[in-house]
């Protein structure tokens, strides 16, 4: 039961993620704004939850949270902007790390508040 | 609308096979689970970025490269797992999950072209 509600709300967190990328798409045509943003939240979300009970863990740090925040779509944007010219190397190496780093650092800073 | 369906079924099945990956593990010293659906997420999203390059915006996009595999992969389940890690194994995680990671995506775009 926890596992069919978790699935759901997966399917919520997508939609979530796909219209703040789409709103951060018209606003920053350019740069994959919206997955860092997404990723960034969603990270300090779960570092919220920690101590939460099993059922709230898997509903909203598995579910919700999980398919809210994406991996894969991290890396493609990455080589999207890396093959764009050989100048765009450097902002490609900042995606990456601007993102680890904010996802870190908020993770920590919301576990350290809970 | 319909595109906002389809995400939302795309990440019901992404979500869904996440948590099977997870299940079929089971309890691990390492975050195995999540090292696994993120490459091979990455490297099926790297394929159909070039392969659906002329369809963005379609229903089919929609569920399989921003909801389905969108869901698959998760940046909150690996950034929370390097912080319960310890120093060098939390380390390697990050290197791995980066380089095979990146490594994966480049080559499922290659694959596609």
């Amino acid at each position: 039961m926890t596992t069919a509600v978790a699935i759901v709300a997966g399917a919520v967190g997508a939609v979530a993620r796909y219209l703040i990328g789409a709103a951060a798409q018209r606003r920053w045509p350019e740069r994959p704004v919206g997955t860092g943003i997404v990723n960034v939240v969603g990270a300090g979300a779960l570092g919220l939850l920690i101590g939460a009970d099993p059922a709230t863990l898997r509903i909203v740090g598995a579910g919700f949270l999980g398919g809210f925040t994406t991996y894969s779509t991290w890396m493609v944007d990455t080589w999207a902007i890396a093959g764009r010219t050989p100048r765009h190397r450097s902002e490609a190496v900042l995606n990456v790390a601007l993102v680890l780093g904010g996802g870190m650092a908020a993770f920590a800073l919301a576990a350290a508040l809970t | 609308m319909a595109r906002i369906a389809a995400v939302a079924a795309g990440g019901a099945a992404g979500t869904a096979a996440r948590i099977g990956v997870g299940e079929l593990l089971g309890p691990q010293a390492f975050p195995w689970a999540t090292l696994i659906v993120n490459v091979v997420g990455s490297a099926v999203l790297g394929f159909l970025a070039v392969r659906l390059l002329h369809h963005a915006g379609t229903a089919g996009v929609a569920f399989g490269a921003v909801g389905a595999l969108g869901a698959f992969t998760t940046f909150s389940a690996f950034v929370a797992e390097v912080d319960a890690l310890a120093g060098s194994t939390a380390t390697v995680y990050i290197g791995a999950s980066l380089l095979a990671g990146l490594a994966a995506a480049r080559l499922g775009m290659q694959a596609a072209r």
